[in-house]
């Protein structure tokens, strides 16, 4: 409960470090772009981070729920698993809420890491923010499957009416054979 | 043995990745992002020059001796041939309007993606070899040496655009970026770099008219089939004439619509529209692809392979042409061909056979798009139409880069569409019309090794293509491209899963009421037609539009 006060008293400046570590993942020229046009079609990219990780924040403090917390996570997973990042460097903003809140309750008044009940709560954070990026994974894995599936489908409708005929056909003369073998 | 780095190293990541200069030319060709290369038979097929096995993956291109000497020769070439190319090359200012709009660039953002710098890469070659100041100050006055990191820098990034021309709309000098991009292509082919997924329709098309390599027989019995399957769904057998001499309209259509699916339905809904006006016209079995992917390769093989249009129009003896739903198509046909293979003086200015309208907007190339056809029909009230029938789709569309950005083509899809279905919604609005994002595999891009590349470049397209599926229930993107229909399915499978991709004549074809037709139990693929329509749906046509997007702009 310490620290959830805690966190919370900064929580604006807490979600703005770590939406500034997710854009600090893209180059310095395309950093400046996705913080700076609010349009979410415009900006696609930069509006759900931005978005996204308001709700991920909201989940560790409040405890997560699965369905919101997937929802959230994918948004952004989703993006990063199609972009120039490897599997860790896809998720690795996640553990980086850690060192943040850390960072904040350490540069705040009244706050100290090292008071117990804080250190025990920044456990239970951890724990949390532990499972959000084992969330993180699965839904990375899925997204990169879901590539390999769109390429067959994808191979498979590009002649589907073709391969419809070529089946219609072959059974037309499946068929006139097996006639003519009974008329025999 | 590698080292192995201890926990505590492991968690060390840098986030940031490391700063390089723009002019470092160095590219990761990271799997899914790239393009196979070319057959080299298919080079020799179509007398290419330079033909040999090379992978992008390869470390050694096997470039030709004098590579840098060939291009060079291009670009001298081609600087004094285009005076659009010499223009564009020297006129931008860098003032960064076009950089946030391609759609590579916001779904990767990776600046080479920005059109401006982009076209830098080319530029900056330009200046130290063309220009006096960078023969003379070289890197100082912006110029780089064309070395073999730089060429594959060329390939990697001019085979990351799509030539849809949306960073166009924002330029102040109407730098054409497309253009860019097409000249970068064409210098790199002088050496043999071209890829596969161009060439190979390419040279199928040159040998049998269309990008599939079908014969005139097999495309025959492809038109045959469909009429068959139509009779099936509706209960009419429709005639389809195939090289019928003397008919009064040659039909062009992409080869994408009698093989793929979802295009096989526009097919159906073509034919069942030209049988129930009683069109007197005719499909020809040499002209039997309207796209053209020699628009991605050169301007010669564009000419090439886009000539048997006007041929087959003058062999058939036909009055003018009417052409099918395809996107690059139609820039070809709407802005090259006139020039390029005409003029087509042997046609007659197109006259709609069944409303007396003339197509004054055709007069030069003689060519009508099916869309402004049936929409001229739609409002002549000579179509017989129940829009319920669409009713179980909630329908959306994407205006197509090229009929959208190369002909103004923007209220006559939109009316045929209102017309046919009574749900239709607009995606926000600057996402759509001139400002439409591109499926982002357009341009010869859409094969399934890039596909990573593809899911990045249309992501913007489909954000708004989500946004109108949470907020209106959407579940059907139409278009009137033969790529989009063929790579927006994918894309959407991959970023909003239940929105599925459709033609405008598909829909048209669902709503036609034929004479003689059977009780039309399910719609052109099949499926079950609603019974009866919810009286708690919203209305159609003009108040079912809605506008968003731009106000937080």
């Amino acid at each position: 409960m310490l620290l959830k006060q805690q966190i919370l008293q900064q929580r604006e400046a807490i979600i703005e470090s770590w939406r500034h570590a997710v854009f600090g993942t893209y180059p310095s020229e395309s950093a400046k772009f996705l913080t700076g046009r609010k349009n979410r079609f415009a900006n696609p990219v930069g509006q759900t981070i931005h978005d996204n990780v308001e709700e991920l924040f909201d989940q560790l403090t409040e405890g997560i729920e699965t369905s919101k917390a997937t929802v959230a996570l994918d948004a952004i997973v989703r993006i990063r698993a199609v972009q120039e990042f490897s599997a860790a460097e896809a998720v690795q903003f996640i553990f980086e809420i850690k060192n943040i809140v850390r960072r904040h309750i350490s540069r705040s008044e009244n706050g100290d890491a090292s008071q117990q009940g804080i250190i025990d709560d920044l456990q239970d954070f951890d724990k949390r923010v532990d499972s959000l990026a084992l969330l993180g994974f699965d839904l990375f894995m899925h997204c990169r499957e879901k590539l390999y599936e769109i390429r067959t489908n994808e191979t498979r409708r590009r002649h589907e009416k073709l391969m419809e005929r070529l089946v219609a056909k072959d059974k037309t003369e499946h068929d006139d054979e097996a006639s003519s073998e009974q008329d025999k | 043995m590698a080292k192995t780095p201890k926990p505590n190293e492991l968690i060390q990541i840098d986030l940031t990745p490391p700063s390089r200069d723009w002019e470092d030319p160095t590219v990761e060709f990271r799997p899914g992002t790239w393009n196979y290369a070319a057959d080299p038979e298919t080079l020799k097929y179509l007398d290419l020059p330079n033909p040999r096995k090379w992978q992008v993956s390869d470390e050694d291109w096997q470039l030709p001796e004098n590579w840098q000497q060939i291009i060079m020769e291009g670009f001298k070439d081609r600087l004094q041939r285009f005076r659009s190319f010499k223009v564009f090359m020297d006129v931008c200012v860098r003032c960064g309007a076009c950089a946030d709009k391609c759609h590579y660039y916001i779904g990767s953002g990776d600046p080479k993606n920005m059109p401006v710098l982009r076209a830098e890469l080319l530029r900056s070659v330009y200046r130290n070899d063309f220009t006096a100041m960078g023969k003379v100050f070289g890197k100082m006055a912006g110029g780089r040496e064309l070395t073999v990191d730089v060429l594959k820098e060329w390939f990697y990034y001019f085979y990351q655009c799509t030539e849809c021309r949306r960073c166009s709309v924002f330029c102040p000098y109407g730098i054409d970026t497309a253009e860019i991009t097409m000249m970068a292509r064409e210098m790199m082919n002088l050496i043999g770099l071209s890829i596969e997924w161009i060439l190979t329709p390419a040279s199928n098309c040159f040998r049998t008219g269309n990008h599939l390599g079908i014969q005139p027989h097999g495309f025959a019995d492809s038109i045959e089939f469909a009429v068959e399957e139509l009779e099936e769904v509706t209960g009419v057998k429709v005639d389809a004439p195939m090289n019928k001499k003397g008919a009064e309209i040659l039909f062009v259509a992409p080869s994408a619509d009698y093989f793929a699916s979802p295009h096989y339905y526009t097919l159906l809904g073509y034919l069942a529209l030209f049988h129930e006006i009683g069109l007197d016209y005719t499909w020809s079995s040499y002209a039997s692809e309207g796209g053209n992917f020699g628009l991605f390769h050169s301007n010669e093989m564009m000419k090439r392979l886009n000539s048997k249009i006007y041929a087959e129009a003058k062999r058939l003896g036909v009055k003018w042409i009417l052409g099918g739903e395809c996107g690059h198509m139609w820039r070809v046909l709407n802005q090259y061909m006139d020039t390029m293979n005409g003029p087509a003086d042997f046609l007659e200015v197109p006259k709609s056979p069944i409303t007396g309208t003339v197509f004054e907007n055709a007069r030069s190339t003689k060519m009508v798009h099916v869309t402004e056809f049936t929409s001229d029909l739609i409002k002549h009230g000579k179509l017989k139409l129940d829009p319920s029938r669409n009713d179980h789709w909630r329908v959306t569309f994407h205006d197509s880069c090229n009929p959208a950005r190369a002909m103004g083509l923007f209220e006559e899809p939109r009316y045929v569409i209102k017309n046919v279905a009574n749900n239709f919604f607009e995606m926000p609005e600057n996402t759509i019309r001139e400002q439409t994002f591109c499926c982002g595999s357009g341009a010869g891009l859409g094969t399934d090794e890039n596909m990573e590349m593809r899911m990045r470049g249309g992501l913007p397209r489909a954000n708004a293509v989500k946004y109108v599926h949470d907020k209106h229930d959407v579940n059907v993107l139409c278009c009137i491209c033969a790529i989009d229909k063929a790579t927006l399915p994918p894309l959407l499978e991959y970023w909003v899963p239940g929105v599925e991709v459709c033609g405008i004549h598909e829909l048209l074809g669902n709503a036609l009421v034929m004479k003689g037709e059977n009780d039309r139990s399910t719609d052109l693929r099949g499926t079950p037609i609603a019974e009866e329509a919810d009286p708690t749906e919203e209305a159609v046509g003009e108040s079912g539009t809605t506008k968003e997007g731009a106000k937080d702009e």
